[in-house]
């Protein structure tokens, strides 16, 4: 079709066009250029969440590792201080106390005894600890408890963990966020305590092992003070 | 009909097409983490038989009890709270047995009316093995029927020994591969994120086209 525009107004309409096209063509080029690295960056994090993918379904049933972390004395001497004698109490539960701990914890006590190991400062009691062991995904978790005589949480350490996932649980940051719990508190998972991604099991098999100590020492020892 | 005309109709289907893809591609990414859309709606609901006004739900977040007919909710507090409950029942003989079902985990009851709960070991890990658990029923002697994604089982004793004739592990249902073939989880949990990110390289490749042919027209 032929322009019915003035020839000199065309003439601007040109020098225009062309400078409009210039700038599509570098707009073009910048695009080409992004969309390659894109394309390859694409390509890598395919690969890299495939790799990862096929490592996970990999994972499904793992073979049984154990990581020894802590030894039962390496966890005692870690959790109570060195002028402090330990001494070792394995407490068998009357049918009175197994019922007002399970009433306590809303869920059947399987365990018939503990074994509470004291810390004792000029014979009075500074803190108590407790090495328990919960189920994570396949196999238990071994961890150990240290409560103040107030019945607070001072420390909580891994000492073995079984599978090859999950071992984030022993990592500091996630412990830490016990610290100072004690029995009253609910202790819910992404509520009081963070969970972590990848180790959910493990997460709350740790949780309900510490909920379980708290609440048998309190009803055992921490509450008759 | 003329180049121009077949140009037009290339464009509006084109563009069509686009935000029929764009909707698609954010629905599809919402869909496929489903815990931030969803919220935490209630899955089941159970009314006990005797006392009606004592109703139990189940909710993605866990167990909750209500004593006033659901003016009221609390948290069935509990050792391992149970989480995405799918179905919650009453035993016929007795109200005060109570068995809750999670999607991905196990089978808890109560025998003393929801104060202390324990577990009914599976022949199976359901969420390592994809095994999605569906329904429960209880019989009049205390036998349990487990319906799940691969097939029922059946127990005569409270899940010491499980009859495991109409289930198979090793199956795959159809809608379940078609599933997780559209989501990504069949080559795993890892891929959902590349679904994810294919889906927002595709809206990226949509905009700018769209960008690219608004240009063009100015220009041209």
């Amino acid at each position: 079709m032929k322009s019915k525009q003035n020839p000199s107004l065309d003439c601007l309409h040109g020098k225009s066009r062309s400078k409009q096209g210039a700038l599509l063509g570098t707009a073009l080029t910048k695009l080409k250029k992004i969309f390659f690295f894109f394309n390859i960056g694409y390509l890598f994090l395919f690969g890299a969440l495939n790799l990862r993918a096929k490592s996970l379904q990999d994972q499904d049933y793992p073979d049984f590792v154990e990581q020894v972390y802590l030894t039962e004395q390496t966890a005692l001497k870690s959790v109570f201080p060195q002028d402090q004698e330990i001494v070792k109490e394995i407490h068998t539960f009357k049918t009175s106390e197994k019922n007002r701990i399970e009433a306590r914890l809303g869920w059947i006590l399987q365990e018939p005894d503990i074994t509470v190991y004291k810390g004792l400062e000029n014979g009075n009691i500074k803190g108590y600890a407790v090495i328990t062991e919960e189920i994570g995904k396949f196999k238990p978790i071994t961890f150990i408890v240290k409560v103040s005589d107030k019945g607070q949480i001072e420390r909580v350490e891994v000492m073995i963990y079984r599978e090859p996932v999950g071992t984030e649980v022993r990592r500091q940051r996630f412990l830490r966020q016990f610290r100072k719990k004690s029995a009253k508190d609910s202790l819910r998972i992404n509520r009081d305590i963070l969970n972590i991604t990848g180790a959910t099991m493990s997460v709350q098999a740790m949780t309900a092992g510490i909920k379980k100590v708290l609440v048998i020492l309190d009803e055992l020892y921490i509450k008759k003070f | 009909m003329n180049k121009i005309w077949w140009k037009k109709i290339h464009n509006v289907f084109g563009i069509s097409s686009a935000l029929f893809l764009v909707i698609l591609l954010i629905t599809g990414m919402l869909l496929n983490h489903p815990k931030k859309i969803q919220g935490n709606i209630i899955e089941t609901i159970a009314l006990d038989p005797k006392k009606s006004e004592r109703i139990y739900c189940g909710k993605k977040e866990g167990l909750y009890f209500s004593k006033d007919a659901g003016k009221n909710w609390n948290e069935v507090p509990m050792l391992y709270p149970p989480q995405e409950v799918v179905d919650i029942v009453f035993s016929p003989q007795d109200s005060k047995k109570i068995y809750v079902l999670e999607k991905w985990g196990r089978i808890i009851f109560s025998l003393d009316g929801g104060k202390i709960w324990d577990r009914i070991e599976l022949p199976f890990d359901a969420q390592s093995e994809g095994i999605e658990l569906k329904k429960i029923s209880i019989g009049r002697k205390e036998e349990i029927a487990l319906l799940t994604s691969h097939g029922w089982i059946f127990s005569k004793d409270q899940g010491k020994k499980w009859d495991q004739t109409y289930f198979d592990k090793t199956k795959t249902p159809l809608m379940r591969l078609v599933l997780t073939l559209h989501n990504g989880y069949f080559f795993g949990p890892a891929f959902v994120w590349v679904y994810d990110f294919s889906a927002l390289a595709l809206l990226i490749l949509i905009i700018s086209g769209l960008i690219l042919w608004y240009i063009g027209r100015k220009v041209g």
